[in-house]
């Protein structure tokens, strides 16, 4: 119940999301077209930047959270394994860095 | 690794097995019955029942010994390490008998541990009376306003800071306990924790107990001799007591590091003949024999077969004969022993880490040690936290004395170090954009641009730096896969290597024409690369279908590994712009000393974090990305059959 629930909220906040781009895009347009960004553009690109950011910050996080919690018990049996589960939870971290990776794109180049 | 056999009379084992310890080079394997033997003369060398006392025994002394040396300090035990007299010890010891060495060993092993045991339980007092003096010390001049009556005894109680509401209980039932007829003291401690001390007649000692212990609060162990006393009395003998705990421990500190001086080089002599003894015992269990002739095998460099043939050829009068095999099975796979130049050697760990290299496939620790250093590098690219990084590098290596780990880390730090310098210098950056104060240009280009015309380019060229080095090291470990299934004999992995190769390069014609950066040539090109890989793709669905038929999505998740490598550049942009927050935040602020503070203190976040992510990342590009194109695990560590104390007999 809880799961649907948490699909749904996050349903709605992407349609809420591509609801305010729909709306103001016609206005981003009418900027680009006069040469200039615009306040609202820069705005939307400061959203999208964080949205990439930030959802796969979370992502990352509930990812490393269950592989982490595996690895360091995987550790404590055969410390051994320390180079694998090292790898393991690192391997998520690349839905961030690219998310990170992203926003600076949209940031700095357009 | 040479394969041998090596053949002799049995009444000249012993010698022989001695030689080959001597020599130290052998890797010894079980000798397979089957292989030989169809009319049941050839068997397992039986030990008797002396003999396999004499191995227990060995056993039991390698762990007693071990134990015991454990608690050499280090000073003395990293003098010991190349000690004559240890040698001398070691000679003296080898020849005597399996009891007179273990009744030596464990008078030893009993003095040493008696040490132990009481440095442990003078330990144990201290930290109790420490405990009780640091409460005593807080609560002192409360109570010396106000002494407890003769005819009270007290308890000494440590509360957590924020428990008040137990402590109001506590105080609320102790008021009921004694009929209002109590004292309560508190004060502060560290940590966190409040000392209370309470007072009660003596009359009503067995309630109070009684509450105490049924609600489970742990009061402290006052020493009995002191319940009685009055509390500045019993505080004066405390600090008494714990001025001759203190001599007492500083006396038996002396004892004991006079006793493993005097000592220490029997012990150490002891286990390696102990160890030594042991493994020979070991070896034997792997030998066959038959009523006259033994048979031992094992790999060797192929180096040492000569030496060591002429060895057993001298210790046996030419009876014991050493021939080199030339077919072995499967499961007989060659130990391995890496052999890297001097200055790649400090890197074997970070091989190690994920395994050992199958033998005869291509060591990657030198490659790991051309990338490692620079891809760090690249990442933290500062020249401030690059020195700060190397001066840590220094001492470690300073404090890496006898530590061989410890000295590798920091060779790889050092290494690191430099390439972050280096970077650094390239783009200009001293503590993030505090060079643009000092005045301090890049030598090459700057990364990060924070506003105005080239943030766009600085940025951009900063990712195609990072794609680019990923294109390279993934079609590097591509090829050298390529080596390496050439060299196991797999035909299917080596065509996949291939296939990916000529795939990444499809891609990168027809994406190179799409965006017009490649002549109308590539298009050519292109097709004719695909067909290949068509072609490729077509013969491998007909030998491993599956295999196949997944090659376009492994041509992605390739493609995926490259862009992996921008993970460089992510590392380093939030480094720098974390510095540039530092320098910011230390700008707005008015007051000198603050502004100093806050921009120290977000710097060595900023370096804390830029020397582990640069690591986990940068290990993770090594492990994921490179190895998994070429590097086949599952090595056996080579081990050779060798004495310890390097005595030749």
């Amino acid at each position: 119940m809880r799961k649907k629930a948490a699909l749904f909220l996050l349903f709605l906040i992407l349609l809420l999301t591509v609801g305010v781009f729909s709306v103001s895009a016609e206005q981003a347009t009418q900027a680009t077209a006069q040469g200039s960004k615009g306040d609202l553009a820069i705005g939307l690109i400061a959203v999208g930047a964080g949205l990439a950011i930030g959802l796969a910050a979370i992502a990352t996080g509930i990812a490393q959270s269950r592989i982490g919690a595996a690895g360091l018990g995987s550790i404590a049996e055969r410390p051994e394994s320390f180079g694998t589960a090292l790898i393991f939870i690192a391997i998520p971290e690349t839905m961030v860095i690219l998310g990170f990776v992203v926003a600076i794109v949209l940031m700095f180049v357009l | 690794m040479s394969f041998v056999e090596i053949v002799g009379p049995t009444d000249r084992l012993d010698r022989i097995v001695h030689s080959i310890q001597d020599e130290g080079v052998l890797h010894i394997e079980e000798v397979p019955l089957s292989e030989y033997d169809d009319r049941g003369l050839l068997h397992k060398i039986a030990p008797s029942d002396e003999e396999l006392r004499e191995k227990e025994t060995f056993e039991h002394l390698v762990d007693l010994l071990d134990d015991a040396v454990t608690h050499v300090p280090e000073p003395i035990h990293n003098r010991l390490d190349s000690s004559a007299e240890v040698d001398r010890l070691y000679k003296y010891w080898e020849l005597e008998d399996a009891q007179v060495i273990s009744v030596a060993a464990r008078t030893l092993h009993a003095k040493v541990r008696s040490y132990v045991r009481r440095h442990r339980n003078l330990a144990d007092d201290l930290r109790v009376l420490e405990s009780y003096a640091e409460v005593a010390d807080a609560l002192a001049p409360h109570v010396k306003d106000k002494p407890l009556p003769q005819t009270h005894e007290f308890v000494g109680i440590v509360f957590d800071r924020k428990s008040n509401q137990a402590r109001e209980m506590f105080k609320d039932k102790m008021a009921r306990l004694t009929y209002g007829d109590w004292r309560y003291y508190e004060a502060s401690l560290s940590k966190g924790r409040v000392a209370c001390f309470v007072g009660y007649p003596k009359r009503t000692a067995a309630q109070v107990h009684s509450f105490i212990s049924e609600v489970g609060i742990s009061q402290m162990n006052i020493p009995r001799h002191l319940r009685e006393k009055p509390f500045m009395e019993a505080l004066a003998e405390l600090e008494q007591d714990l001025v001759e705990l203190r001599h007492k421990e500083h006396k038996l500190k002396e004892q004991s590091e006079r006793f493993f001086s005097e000592n220490g080089a029997e012990l150490v002599a002891l286990q390696r003949v102990a160890k030594d003894r042991y493994s020979r015992m070991e070896a034997l269990s792997k030998f066959a024999c038959t009523r006259y002739t033994f048979i031992i095998r094992g790999w060797l460099p192929a180096r040492s077969v000569k030496p060591l043939a002429k060895r057993l050829a001298e210790e046996s009068g030419k009876a014991a004969v050493l021939r080199e095999l030339t077919s072995r099975t499967p499961e007989q796979a060659p130990p391995v022993q890496l052999a890297n130049p001097r200055a790649s050697r400090p890197f074997e760990p970070l091989v190690k880490l994920i395994s050992l290299p199958k033998y005869g496939t291509v060591d990657p620790t030198t490659l790991v040690a051309g990338f490692f250093p620079p891809m760090f590098g690249l990442m933290l690219a500062d020249m401030g936290y690059g020195a700060i990084f190397a001066i840590g590098a220094v001492l470690l290596l300073l404090f890496s004395k006898g530590r061989k780990l410890m000295r590798s880390i920091g060779i790889i730090a050092a290494a690191s170090a430099f390439f972050t310098i280096l970077f650094g210098a390239l783009f200009g950056e001293f503590f993030g954009t505090f060079a643009h104060t000092l005045g301090i240009e890049p030598l090459w280009r700057e990364r990060f641009v924070a506003s105005g015309p080239g943030k766009a380019e600085a940025v951009l060229g900063y990712l195609a730096l990072t794609v680019g080095i990923g294109v390279f090291h993934v079609l590097l470990g591509l090829v050298l896969g390529i080596v390496n299934y050439r060299r196991v004999r797999d035909r299917g992995q080596l065509l996949g290597n291939v296939s990916k190769i000529v795939g990444l390069m499809v891609l990168f014609f027809f994406v190179g024409r799409l965006v017009q950066v490649l002549p109308p040539v590539f298009t050519t090109i292109g097709v004719a690369a695909l067909v290949v890989f068509l072609v490729l793709m077509v013969y491998q669905i007909f030998h491993q279908p599956v295999h196949g038929a997944l090659l376009p999505l492994e041509v992605i998740n390739t493609v995926g590994n490259i862009l992996s490598y921008v993970r460089i550049m992510a590392i380093g942009m939030a480094s720098v712009v974390l510095a540039l927050l530092a320098t910011l935040f230390g700008g707005m602020i008015e007051n000198v000393v603050v502004a100093a503070i806050v921009v120290i203190l977000i710097h060595s976040l900023n370096l804390a974090l830029g020397i582990i992510d640069p690591t986990i990342q940068g290990l993770r590009l090594q492990y994921v990305e490179f190895f998994s194109k070429f590097f086949l695990g599952g090595g056996v560590p080579y081990s050779p059959f060798k004495r310890r104390g390097g005595v030749q007999l």
